[in-house]
């Protein structure tokens, strides 16, 4: 399963494929271009629990440049966690 | 030129000294720097005069110990917390490393690469929060 990492900032969250989940896409097409990260923007922390799940399919394909069915098909998901805590905040699994 | 003098707060003494030398190497290059009032996990803020954003810089320093083969080694520390989290503007690392009562090198590593050397399992974790990296300089 792929691992994205999520951060916060103040004004904001960043996204991130996690190192092994990097090296996992480029074994798998190694002309592949990925993003090294995706910046939401946000007003109020309580914005993103509105879109959140939206959102997370969305992340995963601009990171990953593959579609959720792609994702479950070859790695069987992808999961959000907190890179500092481990915490999982979403998954597709 | 007084000699060295370290007070029991030596690496505070040292870890400024080492913010401030990379300040100075910046300007010197022809880039505005400045510090930040609080620290909040930048060292030093590098802008381009012109150009839109900015560079935020994490300063670490080292003393090295000189080895018998004439190279030297240092251990810098890292924070966890700090390498693991993806910021929305990039972290840049600047090693300052102090070698022989001077600053003899400046090693810059953005916090992506290096954070891929601890998910790989290339750096030591010394404590629950923190990670050694070993440098050999010629």
């Amino acid at each position: 399963m792929l691992q994205i990492t999520q951060s916060s900032q103040r004004d904001g969250l960043t996204f991130s494929l996690n190192t092994k989940s990097e090296l996992t896409l480029r074994q798998l097409d190694p002309k592949v271009r990925l993003l090294p990260r995706v910046f939401i923007a946000f007003e109020t922390a309580g914005d993103f629990q509105n879109y959140r799940g939206d959102l997370y399919e969305q992340i995963a394909q601009l990171l990953t440049q593959l579609s959720e069915e792609e994702l479950k098909e070859k790695f069987g998901g992808y999961e959000v966690i907190d890179p500092v805590t481990g915490q999982k905040y979403y998954s597709n699994a | 030129m007084p000699e060295e003098r370290m007070p029991d707060r030596s690496s505070l003494y040292i870890g400024r000294s080492g913010e401030l030398a990379v300040l100075s190497e910046f300007l010197s290059r022809g880039y505005n720097a400045a510090t930040p009032e609080i620290d909040v996990g930048e060292d030093v803020f590098v802008i381009e005069d012109g150009a839109e954003g900015y560079w935020p810089v994490q300063v670490k320093t080292a003393t090295a110990k000189e080895c018998d083969d004439g190279t030297c080694r240092a251990q810098f520390k890292f924070r966890r917390d700090q390498l693991v989290r993806t910021p929305n503007v990039e972290l840049t690392y600047v090693l300052a490393l102090r070698r022989k009562k001077r600053w003899a090198s400046f090693l810059v590593i953005p916090r992506r690469y290096l954070n891929e050397l601890y998910e790989l399992g290339q750096l030591d974790q010394t404590t629950r929060i923190g990670f050694n990296m070993g440098v050999c300089v010629r």
